[in-house]
């Protein structure tokens, strides 16, 4: 029967291009998937990065009783803090609690050939260890991390870094009130 | 049986599954995008509230806290520079408000309420705070 005789050439010369169209189609929309998939992990390795930073800054910040700022790079929007804070050793063979002083260092580095990552540093340690940076889901560099007082006692924090991945940034910023604070150097 | 009523082919179901799978993708990953904006909008209302009560706990260490209202004592430019900014540094264009009460409380503490709005959003925090300087 005529009508059952299958496919002639040129029918397979239209069909061709039409499912090499379609294909081509198909794949671009997966790349784009997988794309988008790769930026969402990486936007949110770099929001939840950057509140834990900031997050971490503060929390420190909270028990200061004195902190001194200084510029880590000239002419860039990039602050070092070192925040001093008192503790009590209330070790039970001593007649009296002793005040204990502690200073803990947060530190912006060029220790990578990408970018500026936030160390922290406790007096005792040699080394200083990074907070930031080194995600396999997505690096991030600090691009801006200001330290500012608009009260007294009060620090204001901005921290924005910036994902090596997506090439966005991600800027938050907040304030700080430093119950036990005397002296703040460098402001 | 008529030739134009066999319906679909095999392919053709192949074909049609395939895109369809594709569009709910696409669709599933806008909505994921958007949801996750909501969440660093959510974040950043919690960080101006606490740059707020910063700067209401500044305000009471000092002894200048009075009963009242009080607008954002913190840095203007944070109620609408924040967030995930793009690389064509347009950033997204949501401005937030904070409004503060600070009533009364029991002996030298004042209860202080701060709320951030945003778009159709709104949270809402409370603190309790002590007037005088904090004792060594």
């Amino acid at each position: 029967m005529k009508s059952e005789r299958g496919f002639v050439l040129i029918e397979f010369i239209i069909a061709l291009p039409l499912i090499i169209f379609l294909l081509y189609g198909l794949g671009m929309a997966t790349m784009k998937i997988f794309s988008t998939a790769k930026f969402h992990v990486a936007d949110y390795v770099l929001e939840v990065e950057t509140q834990d930073a900031l997050t971490r800054i503060t929390d420190d910040l909270r028990a200061a009783s004195s902190v001194k700022r200084s510029n880590a790079f000239t002419g860039e929007p990039i602050d070092n803090i070192e925040i001093v804070y008192l503790t009590l050793n209330s070790n039970a063979n001593l007649k009296n609690n002793i005040v204990v002083m502690y200073t803990q260092i947060y530190s912006v580095q060029r220790a990578r050939t990408h970018g500026a990552y936030i160390y922290a540093q406790h007096q005792n340690e040699v080394k200083t260890s990074p907070i930031t940076g080194g995600n396999f889901f997505g690096d991030n560099v600090v691009t801006r991390l200001q330290y500012t007082k608009p009260a007294e006692k009060v620090l204001h924090v901005e921290l924005e870094m910036e994902s090596l991945v997506t090439g966005r940034s991600f800027k938050v910023a907040t304030a700080v009130f430093m119950p036990a604070c005397e002296t703040m150097n460098g402001f | 049986m008529n030739h134009n009523e066999r319906g679909f082919i095999l392919l053709s179901a192949i074909f049609l599954t395939l895109i369809l799978s594709f569009v709910a993708a696409m669709t599933l990953q806008t909505l994921t995008q958007s949801k996750n904006s909501d969440a660093a909008l959510r974040l950043h209302a919690i960080n101006l509230a606490n740059e707020q009560f910063a700067m209401i706990e500044s305000l009471a260490a000092q002894g200048d806290l009075t009963a009242g209202q009080y607008n954002f004592l913190g840095d203007a430019d944070d109620l609408k520079s924040y967030g995930l900014i793009k690389k064509s540094a347009e950033k997204i264009p949501v401005e937030f408000e904070v409004k503060t009460k600070v009533s009364g409380g029991e002996g030298n503490l004042r209860k202080v309420e701060v709320l951030v709005t945003w778009k159709n959003f709104e949270m809402n925090f409370e603190k309790t705070v002590r007037i005088g300087d904090v004792e060594e």
